[in-house]
């Protein structure tokens, strides 16, 4: 079922016993731990999944049409900013707020990817755009009185189920655990569907596909779209978790797109766990890191980028797989012996 | 006639890369296109497919103009190519990428599969099913993109140097499947350098010259001709 | 209605065209990794605050003063950036550009978080007895004076640079290399070690600024982010690979800059900067003075 990019691997019978096992367990673990945890280890868990869905999110554009895109925090803060507003203003409950908010940055992506994928942009270019797209929302918000500015919203601190605000966690883990598991969904029917198929010619090589019938304007404007989306569900959920929005984090590149795009590179693009591992690795080893007995709290976060930045510089230029593409180079040279190929 | 291309031109940069040419292509037959190189045979194969369009003239297929259709809709009428320098899907196997091909015809993705198995077996390349682009042979790559030309289900082929590059028995291969997807139906223009491969194979061919038509008709005959012979002596 | 008097815009030029001439320099050094051998280095910029901090610790520690401090740091970036160029950089020579901007990128944020890890996120600055120095230059129009120093070390290092890429052999070698690799390999020329040699120079480019800015602003590890965007929006509008235009550019993002302070908001100036970048690049992505390099 979680079929990554090299090749048409299914796993051999053996392995699914070994994964169906694995997941019922982590599920039971998914499920019953967070009543167990500290206040602590929840927030940071629940960080976590923030970032791994906003790296499937990512994943979606990068992965599977191949398109850079360094400005999603465009999406995140336009819709964490509707649903604000909207709850703020007219008490309406983000819940249906935040799919507002989505679906206004949606139909935002429209016009702005039309005008990306008509013009001859590639690669480096499309990142460089998207990034300047994202810094001008960011300067008009902080100079927008309306929506606070520089200055930013707060909102209220309050148990009301309704309206998405909890004081307890655990709502929120179920939440953000809910929404990582409704990407998973949602990647693999995209990877087993026309378009998803579409979309990763349209990645390996656009002459190609034009020539196969693929209209890769289309293409690569649907998944800008359908990413642009899903960030900005998490914008939402951002608002509602952290209860303070402000321009320089919603529409912050450090904030939601450097972790995320790291993860999807550093875990393997274009593949349903990638993303996954590669935001997981980057929290576990922050965490490792934070044990080691001289490093302070701040430099453990710098420490765990400076890593990765290592990494991500490997990775591009040796090996673009990512750990998902490594796990698969090993399972074929052991299976060597299998003769199949 | 399937393919109909009046007096096409086209120009890039400071560059005439064809000037009005003429060539019509009959259905149910092998046509050949050969020229030095630098003729202009991969500009109009392009300008054919809707990769470039043309600053003067028309193309019709089928009685339907196509002139200005981009890529993907003349693939959808029925035009199918393959690329002088292949252009594999690097990252994907063999059989993703025939897959991909075939989607076009599909409703569904099981159903591309379906017809992407048959393809591979066809084609003998059932056994590099799981291959990666990257690390197809030359050989591979060609039969490959072939394989992605013919998911499509064209009603037209445009060839573009299959067969350069392949040892004799690969040659004979080939040409066997080239003369089976006539049977079939399938109309073939191809580019060729081999002309060993262009005699056996075609009955009608035409010659480009910097751009220009300058002449058509019987391979043999053709060849014999002093006026091709000038245009390939004179560029060499 | 608030009247903005002619002084607070000419001061705003002026202002304009000192903090120019500083991403000159910065956009020079980009666009000649880009020009010489077709890299684009998105960590251009964090050797900048590297070198801010060395100024900073010689200030500090033996009270060199910054623009003294740069006899040390010119030879010593040049060494790193000869260093670099063997260790990493001759390895991105041949992949394509958005490769080379992940690999870059990667570096950027390795280089800032070690400069977070060393030093944290506070800035810090250093107090010379001319920091606050104020030269009066016409009517009300003051200059500061370490920022008017740091702006004529830069003119006379972009002088230098032109006069050695034009006059000297090795300097004409550069540009001949840049111009055509291939045909400089025919020749005989070692393509390697210009390239090293040219890293190198970018390099010095980059210490200068480094120590320049020390003597008039703060430090803090986020600053090589920010200068390598203002080095994009200038050679976006320049055309990459240009060196005039990288000057120009510099000038005209300085003053782009300045006059948005004076006439709406330092952060919609940005805007406006990140604007211009965006329609440039949709609709002519040489640039203005495009090379077309690509």
């Amino acid at each position: 079922m979680f079929h990554s990019t090299p090749g048409n691997h299914s796993w051999g019978g053996q392995n699914i016993k070994v994964s169906v096992g694995a997941m019922m367990l982590s599920v039971l673990v998914l499920v019953f731990l967070p009543f167990f945890a500290s206040s602590y280890l929840l927030t940071m868990v629940i960080t976590s999944l923030h970032f791994v869905y906003l790296a499937q999110s990512w994943n979606l554009l990068f992965g599977y049409a191949g398109q850079l895109a360094l400005g999603h925090g465009l999406f995140y803060g336009i819709a964490g900013y509707f649903s604000t507003e909207l709850f703020l203003a007219a008490r309406v409950t983000p819940y249906v707020g935040g799919f507002i908010g989505a679906l206004a940055a949606a139909l935002f992506a429209i016009p702005l990817g039309a005008i990306l994928f008509r013009s001859k942009l590639k690669g480096l270019y499309l990142a460089l755009v998207t990034f300047a797209a994202m810094e001008i929302m960011k300067a008009l918000f902080n100079n927008w009185k309306y929506v606070g500015g520089s200055v930013g919203i707060y909102l209220p601190f309050e148990n009301a189920p309704e309206h998405f605000l909890f004081m307890s966690r655990l709502p929120y883990y179920f939440i953000a655990l809910f929404m990582v598991l409704c990407m998973i969904f949602l990647t693999v029917m995209i990877q087993r569907s026309k378009l998803g198929h579409r979309a990763i010619a349209v990645r390996e090589n656009e002459d190609a596909a034009q020539a196969s019938g693929i209209h890769c304007f289309d293409i690569k404007l649907k998944m800008f779209v359908l990413s642009a989306f899903f960030t900005g569900l998490a914008g939402t959920f951002y608002a509602q978790f952290m209860l303070y929005i402000v321009p320089e984090i919603m529409f912050g590149f450090s904030n939601v797109v450097l972790l995320p795009m790291l993860g999807v590179i550093v875990g393997g693009r274009g593949t349903v766990l990638g993303p996954i591992i590669g935001t997981l690795a980057f929290s576990i080893l922050s965490e490792v890191l934070r044990r080691v007995p001289f490093l302070q709290g701040p430099q453990v976060s710098a420490a765990t980028m400076m890593l990765y930045g290592i990494v991500l510089t490997i990775v591009s230029l040796r090996y673009y797989g990512g750990l998902m593409g490594l796990m698969e180079h090993w399972r074929k040279r052991h299976s060597a012996d299998r003769g199949s190929l | 006639m399937l393919l109909k291309i009046d007096n096409v031109s086209k120009k890039f940069g400071g560059l005439q890369a064809l000037r009005g040419v003429d060539l019509c292509v009959e259905e149910g037959k092998i046509a050949g296109l050969i020229g030095p190189n630098g003729s202009g045979k991969t500009t109009l194969f392009n300008l054919i497919t809707g990769f470039h369009k043309p600053d003067t003239g028309s193309i019709h297929f089928q009685n339907e103009e196509i002139t200005q259709l981009s890529a993907h809709q003349i693939c959808a009428k029925g035009i199918a190519r393959t690329f002088q320098i292949a252009k594999p899907f690097e990252d994907l196997s063999v059989f993703k990428t025939v897959t991909i091909g075939a989607l076009l015809r599909s409703k569904t993705v099981r159903q591309a599969e379906e017809k992407g198995e048959k393809l591979l077996y066809d084609l003998r390349l059932e056994d590099k099913r799981e291959k990666l682009g990257r690390s197809l042979t030359v050989v591979e790559r060609k039969r490959l993109e072939l394989a992605r030309a013919l998911a499509s289900e064209p009603r037209l082929l445009l060839l573009d140097e299959v067969i350069a590059g392949l040892n004799p028995i690969e040659v004979d291969e080939i040409s066997e499947i080239l003369r089976g997807l006539v049977k079939l139906g399938i109309t073939i223009l191809m580019i060729e350098h081999v002309m060993r491969a262009i005699v056996s194979l075609t009955e009608r061919v035409t010659v480009l010259n910097t751009g220009a038509k300058i002449a058509e008709g019987d391979p043999k005959d053709l060849l014999q001709d002093p006026v091709v012979i000038e245009a390939y002596i004179g560029r060499e | 209605m608030s009247m903005i008097s002619q002084t607070v815009i000419l001061q705003a030029i002026v202002y304009g065209l000192l903090n120019g001439s500083i991403y000159a320099l910065i956009s020079i050094g980009f666009t000649m990794i880009f020009g010489v051998m077709g890299i684009i280095n998105f960590a251009y910029g964090q050797l900048t605050v590297v070198a801010m901090y060395v100024t900073l610790f010689l200030y500090n520690a033996y009270k060199i003063d910054p623009f003294v401090s740069m006899v040390f740091t010119v030879p010593l970036f040049f060494l790193i950036g000869m260093m670099l160029y063997k260790s990493v950089i001759q390895w991105m020579l041949k992949t394509p550009h958005h490769i080379q901007m992940m690999a870059t990128l990667g570096m950027m944020i390795s280089l800032e978080s070690l400069m977070l890890f060393i030093f944290t996120g506070t800035p810090r600055g250093i107090i010379t007895p001319y920091t606050t120095k104020m030269l009066p230059l016409w009517g009300e129009i003051k200059l500061n004076f370490p920022r008017l120093i740091a702006t004529i070390v830069s003119v006379a290092v972009i002088l230098s640079l032109f006069l050695f890429l034009k006059k000297t052999t090795f300097g004409k070698t550069i540009g001949a290399t840049a111009d055509n690799e291939e045909g400089a390999m025919l020749m005989g020329i070692e393509t390697h070690a210009v390239f090293r040699v040219a890293f190198g120079i970018a390099c010095v480019l980059e210490a200068i600024a480094g120590s320049s800015i020390t003597a008039f602003s703060v430090v803090d590890p986020y600053t090589g982010f920010t200068l390598v965007t203002k080095a994009w929006m200038v050679v976006v509008l320049s055309g990459l690979g240009s060196i005039p235009g990288a000057i120009v550019g510099g000038l005209i993002v300085g003053m782009i800059e300045a006059l948005s302070s004076v006439f709406i908001s330092a952060s919609l100036g940005t805007g406006v900067l990140f604007l211009i970048l965006a329609l440039v690049l949709i609709f002519k992505p040489s640039g203005m003075f495009g090379t077309a390099k690509e």
